[in-house]
């Protein structure tokens, strides 16, 4: 499973990521499965947070990465970090996205499949119901709100990284977070205490 | 200094996340501290933090078709971008050709606009003014006076013949 402590490592290690890159500059293979492992979960789940469609999150992904991977040449490690460059590219192409509009369709295999193996029943049932009442919040939320609270909390970006990735003011990222925070406030009240407790409890 | 209940609520995200100053997180602490209702509000903004902070990170998650993606991703940078001298050629043809046209159809077009007759005025039919018949009149009658006075004038040379 890939997490916010792999994309640090590469980050920190600036010679490494410059290592990959120059690898990748030079047409090898390795360097861009390496950039795609590093990246690839986190993109895809922004998207899918972002769009709450998986044939969209899919296609976005796969465009973000190939449009990146294209491009590599024009980033520049001065002005922005790897990851704050590939999120930004993301980000626009789901912008695209909720601009083209499309009718939300029934995802079949999502009602169909089973979902992950947890310990428990309870504990699947629990955590399941938790992340459908985080869905169904985000799905209310303007899109700006829910980019700020998804790059905050599913990604961990600080105040400054989620300005840089948003195009716009630090304060404008903070006051973003802060009104998804009231807006969800009312979504979440309902499930609220109880639930995280719930999840607590057999998490 | 105490800080007001609004700015406290502002404040409070960033208190819960530990992304305030030190002096900022102890302004915000004293006020909690003192205002029953902002503690209200922090209490409940800890709980939608805390459940956003576990669930957003696995939305999304379990479904990831990474390797899918990946395949995708490869196979397209794989494929060779097309040359760029192409697309400036083209660009160049595509110029030619447009001028190609334009100087082909402009003298058509002159063609036709000279071709076409110039507008003349129009002659209503039968229109003939009286005073018009009057001065023709007057002309003729003074023109066959003038040649009734030469000819009475004229007296040719003796011995002249018309023949050279």
């Amino acid at each position: 499973m890939y997490t916010l402590r792999h994309g640090r490592k590469i980050e920190r290690n600036v010679d490494d990521l410059d290592g990959v890159i120059q690898r990748c500059l030079q047409g090898e293979q390795s360097g861009y499965d390496a950039l795609y492992d590093e990246y690839a979960a986190g993109i895809y789940r922004l998207c899918y947070s972002l769009l709450l469609n998986r044939e969209d999150a899919e296609d976005v992904a796969q465009d973000s990465f190939v449009y990146a991977f294209k491009n590599l040449r024009r980033f520049d490690a001065q002005r922005s970090s790897f990851k704050t460059w590939l999120y930004t590219i993301a980000i626009c192409r789901c912008r695209n996205m909720y601009r083209r509009a499309r009718p939300t369709l029934i995802d079949l295999a999502q009602l169909l499949l089973p979902g992950p193996k947890t310990e428990t029943p309870e504990a699947a049932l629990a955590q399941q119901s938790a992340q459908e009442a985080v869905e169904r919040a985000l799905r209310g939320l303007n899109p700006r709100l829910r980019e700020a609270v998804v790059l905050r909390y599913g990604h961990g970006l600080t105040y400054r990284e989620i300005a840089e990735v948003m195009g716009c003011p630090q304060k404008t990222a903070e006051s973003r977070v802060r009104l998804a925070h009231d807006a969800l406030r009312g979504a979440l009240q309902a499930q609220g205490q109880g639930l995280l407790e719930e999840l607590v409890l057999w998490g | 200094m105490g800080i007001s209940c609004r700015e406290c609520r502002v404040l409070l995200p960033g208190y819960i996340q530990r992304d305030l100053t030190p002096k900022q997180r102890e302004r915000v602490s004293r006020h909690l501290n003192t205002c029953s209702e902002c503690y209200a509000a922090y209490e409940e903004q800890r709980v939608i933090v805390r459940e956003l902070a576990i669930n957003l990170p696995r939305i999304g998650s379990d479904h990831a078709p990474l390797d899918q993606i990946r395949a995708a991703v490869m196979a397209e940078i794989a494929q060779p971008k097309p040359p760029r001298r192409t697309a400036r050629l083209q660009a160049r043809y595509s110029v030619a050709v447009l001028v190609l046209m334009v100087m082909l159809l402009l003298p058509w077009t002159f063609r036709s606009y000279a071709a076409e007759p110039p507008p003349t005025q129009p002659r209503p039919e039968n229109a003939t003014p009286s005073a018009t018949v009057m001065v023709v009149a007057s002309a003729t009658e003074a023109a066959n006076t003038l040649t009734a006075t030469l000819q009475s004038n004229y007296a040719p040379i003796s011995g002249a013949t018309d023949t050279p």
